[in-house]
């Protein structure tokens, strides 16, 4: 299978294509989208900046409860110099705090949507490919799956495992790896009736190596596509756990742990909602801007369930 | 036509096992003595070992977990020990709200999302045709609740137009959280409705239309309109889903007593029972929906029906 090699890549190579005229709707749009996978991809490389060097970047302690921190009401304070985004009930620095709850959020839903990637994927090939009941019964589970109300789901879970950045993530995996499972098997079925897989079939291929050679790489694209745009979800899910007082808890800050702390404080505070809100907006808007735009239309190969699956995850 | 239906009702069903077999294994999974728990700290060996044997928690798994599924056919959820009742009891006088308030926010969900794309489309390329993609991806960026609690801060706290929460003051408590949860979901489902719009604006049937002297807007709102709404019908089933999820979030900001406050108060006391028989509740409302909205599909469509039935 030389078809692989460097050599026959340059040989495939389209010169490029004569410029679409101006203002054409298709290029219009392929451009918006290329604009907001630049601006995506800024915001999240920003973001990732602040979250590695998180011990650099933060101005205090994020632990440390600070009797200097309180307002004269043994409250919370405002903005000022010293505290640039005020500072929480314990007088703890909500600026550093952010930075850490950042790292903590975000790292955790990046890994939990992984793990629920490679587990969506296999899930999907493996149910795209097998021609017994074997496969069935796979899909059927992803049905079930998808059936579950989310939230709901990683509230059971993370009430009964505890709270704790692990169990976070296992209540991620049970809800996110479904949607993916199902986004995987769409783009398996219809790739694994290409005339390409029926000629690696025929040239002896082995049913793995048509699935992790051939197929693999057509479902790539658009199940990265989805995992990206479950990041964003799987964060919106921590704040919401967070606020129901589930997942990661105080004294460790996430954006979940700091909007629940914060609800007490916000009519006379509203800073300690709307800045780990906006933060975690930030976040949510790079991931969705970079998701939408990977997912351009002539890389989804089916549609229709796709759109429910993806529906269901924004169940938040 | 039937055999379909058979089989759809299966996987309903189970589906539903699947969750009480969830449900059961997380009761298992968690650690301590639930007879302990039951009896309280101060009670003496021999009461503990009494109430062990009389629920049964003596027994081997597999027959708790056969006689737990029974229980459940029976609505037997268990006792909530944070509540002093039932836990059917408890989900019972609450449910009420929830469904009310997921029922008026679908309906204003469907109110916001279908003029809103059917005038969009009509300006495609627009300001409000851009507006409209923007504010979905912004609502959509932000948990429900976070809505909730802005427009609680601005029309409840600082203008005093609506209640702080609760159900007290009739329809006027329901105007904000119907509004936190159809608003966002309103958005986003204009914005999916848009794209299937415009796909089903380039079919030959609305040249034709208009060549035969048929207004634009009524071909929208007749032709269009329904053709691209009856696709989407798997997706509001799940939207319908989502939102029952979002309701007894928004619940806990409103302080509106349905089941998301009961869920957000086991939460705090650790009351499993109260927890997993409200997740089991809201299975059993997802289940039942998406099973009417496949049929409904079936019903209307004739296309999916001669594919789905063959």
């Amino acid at each position: 299978m030389s078809d692989r090699g460097p050599g026959r890549t340059a040989v495939l190579t389209i010169p490029d294509a004569p410029p679409l005229p101006e203002g054409a709707p298709v290029a219009r749009e392929q451009g918006e989208r290329r604009l907001g996978v630049r601006i995506g991809v800024v915001l999240l490389v920003l973001i990732a900046f602040v979250c590695v060097a998180a011990p650099l970047v933060a101005p205090k302690d994020p632990y440390r409860e600070n009797v200097a921190g309180l307002g004269p009401d043994g409250g919370p304070q405002g903005p000022s110099l010293e505290w640039p985004l005020g500072t929480d009930g314990k007088g703890r620095d909500v600026l550093s705090r952010l930075i850490y709850g950042g790292r903590v959020t975000f790292g955790a839903c990046a890994l939990a949507i992984a793990l629920a990637t490679l587990i969506g994927l296999a899930i999907g090939l493996l149910a795209a490919s097998s021609e017994s009941a074997a496969g069935n019964v796979l899909m059927r589970m992803t049905d079930i799956g998808l059936a579950i109300p989310g939230l709901l789901l990683a509230a059971a879970l993370t009430s009964v495992l505890g709270s704790g950045v692990p169990s976070l993530i296992v209540a991620l995996v049970a809800v996110f790896w479904a949607p993916l499972a199902r986004v995987t098997y769409g783009q398996a079925v219809v790739v694994k009736e290409r005339p390409f897989v029926e000629a690696a079939r025929s040239l002896g291929a082995g049913r793995i190596r048509i699935l992790v050679v051939e197929i693999t790489p057509h479902v790539l694209p658009i199940l990265l596509a989805y995992a990206a745009l479950s990041v964003g979800w799987a964060a919106l899910f921590e704040s919401s756990l967070g606020f129901l007082g589930l997942g990661v808890q105080e004294p460790t800050s996430s954006i979940g742990s700091m909007l629940g702390s914060g609800l007490p404080y916000y009519r006379l505070h509203p800073g300690l909602i709307v800045f780990p809100a906006l933060y975690l907006g930030m976040f949510v808007t790079a991931t969705t801007l970079i998701g939408e735009g990977l997912r351009t239309p002539h890389r989804r190969v089916a549609a229709g369930k796709t759109t429910a699956a993806e529906m269901k995850v924004i169940g938040r | 036509m039937s055999r379909y239906i058979v089989r759809r009702l299966l996987l309903a069903v189970v589906t539903l096992w699947a969750l009480a077999t969830l449900g059961f294994l997380l009761v298992e999974a968690i650690p301590g003595d639930p007879a302990r728990q039951l009896a309280g700290p101060t009670a003496s060996v021999q009461t503990v070992q009494a109430i062990r044997h009389a629920y049964g928690f003596d027994r081997p798994a597999w027959d708790r977990y056969v006689s737990t599924l029974v229980r459940f056919t029976h609505f037997d959820l268990g006792y909530a020990f944070s509540r002093s009742e039932p836990v059917r009891s408890v989900i019972a006088r609450d449910v009420g709200h929830t469904l009310t308030l997921t029922v008026l926010a679908f309906l204003g969900e469907l109110l916001i999302g279908i003029p809103l794309a059917v005038f969009v489309t009509s300006r495609k390329g627009r300001l409000a045709d851009g507006s409209l993609v923007a504010a979905a991806g912004a609502t959509s960026a932000v948990p429900t609740f976070l809505v909730g609690l802005l427009l609680l801060y601005a029309f409840s706290f600082r203008l005093r137009w609506f209640p702080l929460g609760g159900t007290t003051e009739g329809w006027r408590s329901y105007v904000l959280p119907v509004l936190t949860v159809a608003v966002p979901y309103g958005l986003v489902l204009g914005r999916i409705l848009r794209t299937s719009m415009l796909d089903e604006l380039e079919r030959p049937y609305v040249q034709f239309a208009l060549a035969r002297g048929e207004r634009m807007g009524r071909i929208r709102w007749r032709d269009v309109l329904p053709n691209s709404l009856v696709p989407l019908f798997s997706v509001l089933a799940l939207d319908f889903a989502g939102l029952f999820a979002t309701v007894a979030v928004v619940e806990v900001v409103f302080s509106i007593p349905g089941v998301g406050e009961d869920l957000f108060g086991a939460i705090r006391r650790l009351d499993t029972s109260l927890i997993i028989g409200i997740a089991l509740v809201a299975g059993l409302v997802v289940v039942t929906v998406n099973l009417l909205a496949d049929l409904a599909v079936i019903a209307i469509d004739p296309r999916v029906r001669r594919a789905t039935l063959g």
